[in-house]
């Protein structure tokens, strides 16, 4: 088990959110925030980055239920409205009301990696970039995580979610690297993909006139899965998508499904004698 | 070692921080103004590998899923082992000047100092040639960990040793506790460490 807990009482304590309002979802449902103009006050651009560094630290350790949250309010670190640093420390009264939580590694008959991946498509309404997000599992505890803005402008929502697979695919090969160094050999990586097309995409060689633009360091994805067997797609309904957290602010219901998915209640199971990290 | 200031260098600048510890140790340690220092002149470099998180998560998921044990080493003083291929001037510490006695003297580093900027690097790289000679080898998909695979027993059994470095603070892993042991106790001849034991906390979490 690897959790942070103390780090969260310290930045809770220096931030004074030790007393803030619970909430249940890191951001409020569809929280859409609008990039500032003008050039926000020193003192507040100092605060906002402490806070949002602060964050970025526990979410890159032992938190991915708040990845998207952080990484959302972190494209406004260069200049932060008040509103900006409210919506920030809204995440501060999410992880009060959730501060016990940790990732919990588990043991099975054999060792089982697999993956989740999605996109949201054009969701940042001041460039309309799409949003990529996934993790990877070990044993169905993530190991990485990822929510990240994409870099150029997908024209159509397979395009979006073709980027977002070929993001993950890197990952993958990454990690397989390094459990081949350490002498460790996986069976290709089940990756789950919500989007038809996509996968379709990613498993022929066909070069179509609406998808002739796509840069060609995406295509890195189908080396992956047909050469290489690096990389096994397989389709999932949305509502089981566990990276959908990834690229959206979700309401109470579908959030709360899929956070147990990902990090678990130290409470309930510090009695069971389990390895702490 | 106390010398004259070449002409065009300027002296670092150093202070002492004091400091009490959570079990009541008291600590002085003097430490480089590292922002006094000049790019080019006095360090080049600076960037020090650290194992990445994912990494060292995936390595934990490892060790649950094969039942190995881990145990944790911080390297006391780390940062005093490091050598440069720099020749940096600092000027001499509040306390030690000697009135009218080489007053404008400086001292010339022959070891590194905490707060230089170049301090992580070479003392990852006197730590790197360490675990070389201890039969660890630098992994290419991470700087920051090492592997050693090595035998033993009678029949010659096949041990994996995982090392996750992350500046000082060291986390050994492996299928063979006896090995891992022994290894460790190599590791703590050449390196001043503080004995952790059984891992419970590694980088505060």
């Amino acid at each position: 088990m690897v959790d942070q807990v103390k780090y969260l009482d310290k930045i809770l304590k220096r931030f004074d959110m030790q007393d803030c309002n619970p909430a249940n979802t890191p951001l409020p449902e569809k929280y859409d925030p609008v990039a500032s103009t003008g050039e926000s006050n020193s003192k507040l651009r100092s605060q906002y980055q402490s806070v949002i560094g602060s964050l970025l630290y526990l979410m890159l350790g032992t938190r991915p239920d708040i990845a998207f949250a952080v990484i959302k309010m972190s494209q406004f670190s260069a200049s932060p409205t008040e509103d900006h640093l409210n919506h920030a420390k809204y995440i501060f009264r999410y992880l009060r009301a959730n501060r016990e939580y940790g990732i919990e590694f588990k043991r099975d008959t054999s060792l089982r990696v697999e993956g989740y991946v999605d996109a949201d498509w054009a969701s940042d309404r001041n460039d309309w970039k799409s949003c990529t997000g996934f993790t990877v599992l070990f044993n169905t505890s993530p190991v990485s995580w990822v929510s990240r803005k994409q870099k150029t402008v997908a024209t159509s929502v397979t395009e979006a979610e073709y980027m977002a697979i070929s993001d993950t695919a890197k990952q993958i090969c990454w990690i397989k690297s390094l459990l081949e160094e350490l002498s460790f050999d996986i069976p290709p990586v089940v990756l789950y993909k919500d989007n038809m097309g996509s996968i379709f995409l990613a498993q022929n060689p066909a070069q179509e006139r609406r998808t002739k633009h796509i840069d060609i360091r995406h295509h890195f994805i189908r080396e992956c899965v047909q050469e290489r067997k690096v990389i096994q797609l397989r389709h999932i309904s949305t509502d089981k998508q566990l990276a959908d957290v990834f690229t959206k602010a979700l309401g109470k219901v579908k959030f709360l499904g899929f956070k147990s998915f990902l990090v678990t209640n130290l409470t309930r199971i510090k009695s069971g004698g389990v390895l702490r990290k | 070692m106390l010398t004259n200031l070449p002409p065009n260098r300027k002296p670092v600048k150093c202070r002492w921080v004091f400091a009490v510890k959570s079990d009541g140790r008291k600590r002085a340690r003097l430490v480089a103004k590292g922002f006094s220092q000049e790019y080019g002149v006095d360090y080049e470099d600076v960037f020090s590998p650290v194992a990445r998180f994912e990494s060292v998560r995936i390595i934990l998921a490892l060790a649950v899923q094969n039942a190995w044990t881990l145990q944790a080493l911080d390297v006391k003083t780390a940062f005093l082992y490091g050598n440069f291929e720099e020749e940096i001037y600092m000027e001499q510490p509040e306390g030690f000047v000697k009135k009218g006695r080489d007053e404008r003297k400086v001292y010339c580093l022959l070891k590194a100092l905490y707060g230089l900027k170049q301090a992580a690097l070479v003392w990852n790289i006197e730590l790197h040639k360490s675990l070389q000679r201890l039969g660890f080898n630098r992994i290419v998909s991470d700087a920051g960990i090492y592997v050693h695979q090595g035998v033993t027993g009678n029949k010659k059994v096949k041990v994996l040793l995982i090392l996750i470095i992350y500046v000082d603070d060291v986390l050994f892993t492996g299928s063979d506790q006896k090995y891992l042991g022994m290894m460790k106790e190599k590791f703590m001849k050449v390196w001043e460490c503080r004995d952790l034991g059984a891992a419970k906390e590694y980088l505060g979490m």
